[in-house]
């Protein structure tokens, strides 16, 4: 567990449901079920778009196994957490991107998954357990021969692509639990407001964005043309709701499986306004560069996100989103579950 | 009269199929060289080097940059030429996706194909069906260069020629080439991938781009397909042209139901100004982070 988060998470419940995600996500990327008795309920029941519905623990302990080839890559990192909490049952949700790799010395043969978890805990007896898993596939690229036969992969035609696991109504951790009973810190909101913003944004709910940003929030997404076709246009700015919310309708639309996965890389407060830096990795989408056996083992990033917030009655609200596209890519250990700039010394980016 | 096209085409779809013996008798001794295998194959051959999953039920190539140069008896013919293989089962797709350059010879006194090269330039989707048969990018040469493609000054080609030489010469690092098809006050302006761009601003600079232009690109393979050219006058033309980038679908993904499309993610501008032969003036490169996945030319098959 790395202890940065520990001491950057407020709230204890939250620290505990964060521990238990990042043991099962362990235990996913090494294979490794055994811990599931320890961090799921009896009755822990876990939907996963590719491989179905399972109940209790042994199922999930059977299906849950890595179907492919034996690999000696096997990474898995976490981003957008979220936790909330009352009265015993709590709810999360993030997004994890996978890759399972062969490097035979020579050559890289990658597999890459993305996708979204957004699970249900209860705590029993003061200790935290998972009580419903839900996984939705974002994308998969590569060698998904790999998996053939063994996991409903993405039909990119389709809504969701297949099988929604998650639902935004009734599963999204800031409606199932409107009031969290333990406060978070101010860079916790504001960081937050990016993971509130992709859940609006991935699964389509513009009713829920509107209820965290400002009346007269903008978007700024220099690389976001208006009309793709003719180039070179004027920037990509999008104000107040109507417009805002036409233009993310019309990205949205197009995928079956939008997947805004970002991390904490500095955040600025002064007063009641403040700017977060929050990198996104779109970890099958390299660019200019493809995974090779040089770059594989790392956290990639592929826009950066500025999100400008104002305290407003007590409660941050985002009055300004910004979008500059980047090309980087970070070195970090396979064993790495989550990467955080802000949380090794933080680092504020040139492009402001 | 067939066209030397008309035969590379028939050349793929035996390739792609494996039907050298029963329907293009011709090519079924036809020795061709490919730069990811150890040794020549031949058309029956080459499917078995992927042997692993025969059962592809999809099969699709794409010709850009198609250019025939006459010599004697023969018409040699380059083209740049993207793979799908693929299985499509479930509306899930298992994609092998690969591509790159092709040198095609054809013999018109003995009414036969005569030699047939490949240089694998990209390979993407399931390259494991691949391990153990092609060869890793590091032990590849490249063996079709621009050097046929020179054509001297009194020739006389058409501006979207030029610029299928231009990219031709960009790709297979040829100075020589690239010079030919270039004005000596040559412009390039180069949209990055971060907002920033890159170019060079007369001949002089050509190595250096070409260096900067190959370091900045894992993958730098210029196939293009043009979409129109507009001519001012008998002497200024404007050729605009999209990229295709199959081995990476940007914002978008390859699946069932979009598997005979086609991927672009650059948009090119080229001015040409003929004096003695058709020239590339300036050249404009933009990115497109919205790669729209329609089909503009499918090979039939």
């Amino acid at each position: 567990m790395d202890e940065r988060y520990e001491q950057f998470c407020s709230g204890e419940n939250r620290k505990a449901m964060h521990r238990v995600f990042l043991r099962f996500i362990e235990a996913l990327r090494e294979d490794r079920f055994e811990c599931l008795s320890e961090i799921c309920t009896q009755d822990c029941r876990a939907d996963f778009s590719t491989v179905g519905h399972l109940a209790g623990i042994a199922e999930m302990q059977s299906k849950l196994k890595w179907p492919g080839p034996e690999t000696n890559i096997s990474r898995a990192t976490v981003w957008n957490f979220t936790a909330r909490s009352k009265e015993g049952k709590g709810q999360q949700l993030a997004y994890v991107q996978f890759m399972r790799g062969i490097d035979d010395g020579e050559q890289l043969w990658p597999f890459q998954f993305g996708g979204e978890f957004c699970s249900s805990f209860v705590c029993e007896n003061g200790v935290w357990k998972l009580s419903r898993v839900r996984f939705d596939l974002c994308y998969e690229k590569g060698n998904n021969l790999f998996v053939r036969g063994h996991w409903r992969l993405m039909d990119y035609a389709k809504y969701s692509g297949h099988e929604p696991m998650i639902n935004a109504e009734l599963d999204n951790p800031w409606l199932v639990i409107p009031d969290d009973c333990e406060p978070q810190t101010d860079e916790e909101q504001i960081f937050e407001l990016m993971y509130k913003y992709a859940f609006a944004f991935d699964h389509g709910d513009f009713y829920f964005l509107q209820t965290f940003v400002t009346d007269d929030f903008m978007i700024n997404g220099s690389a976001h043309r208006k009309d793709y076709w003719t180039m070179p246009l004027e920037s990509g700015d999008f104000f107040r709701h109507r417009s805002v919310s036409d233009f993310l309708r019309d990205k949205y639309h197009k995928e079956a499986r939008m997947m805004h996965a970002c991390r904490m890389k500095n955040i600025e407060i002064n007063g009641d306004t403040a700017v977060a830096y929050m990198p996104r990795g779109e970890e099958h989408r390299l660019k200019n560069r493809t995974l090779t056996r040089d770059n594989v083992h790392s956290v990639f990033s592929t826009a950066l996100h500025f999100i400008y917030a104002k305290k407003i009655n007590g409660e941050w609200k985002m009055y300004k989103y910004r979008i500059e596209p980047v090309s980087e890519q970070i070195p970090v250990e396979d064993e790495c579950l989550e990467y955080h700039e802000y949380l090794r010394g933080g680092e504020r980016d040139a492009v402001v | 009269m067939r066209s030397c096209k008309s035969f590379f085409r028939d050349f793929l779809t035996s390739l792609m199929y494996e039907k050298a013996g029963e329907e293009a008798g011709q090519l079924q001794n036809l020795k061709i060289k490919m730069n990811m295998l150890g040794e020549d194959t031949t058309v029956s051959g080459f499917n078995r080097t992927m042997s692993i999953t025969p059962d592809f039920n999809v099969r699709f190539s794409t010709i850009t940059n198609c250019m025939e140069v006459p010599r004697g008896d023969r018409t040699v013919l380059f083209a740049t030429v993207h793979h799908l293989y693929a299985i499509d089962e479930n509306q899930e797709l298992f994609p092998l996706v690969f591509g790159g350059k092709y040198r095609f010879v054809y013999n018109w006194k003995e009414d036969a194909p005569e030699e047939a090269a490949f240089d694998l330039e990209y390979l993407a989707g399931n390259t494991y069906l691949t391990r153990g048969s092609w060869l890793a990018p590091g032990e590849r040469k490249r063996q079709i260069t621009g050097e046929e493609l020179r054509a001297g000054a009194d020739s006389v080609i058409s501006p979207e020629e030029t610029v299928y030489r231009f990219f031709w010469a960009l790709d297979t690092e040829d100075e020589a080439l690239f010079m030919e098809n270039v004005s000596p006050d040559i412009q390039i302006t180069r949209a990055g991938v971060d907002g920033d761009s890159y170019g060079m601003t007369n001949i002089s600079e050509t190595a250096a781009f070409m260096a900067e232009d190959k370091q900045y690109y894992s993958q730098n393979q210029y196939s293009v397909h043009i979409d129109r050219t507009e001519f001012a006058d008998d002497t200024h033309a404007v050729v605009h042209a999209l990229r295709l980038y199959p081995a990476d679908t940007g914002n978008k993904h390859r699946g069932s139901q979009n598997k005979f499309s086609q991927f672009y993610n650059e948009i090119f501008t080229l001015e040409l100004e003929k004096s003695d032969r058709w020239k590339v003036r300036r050249a404009v490169f933009k990115r497109k982070e919205n790669p729209v996945p329609y089909g503009y030319r499918v090979l039939e098959l």
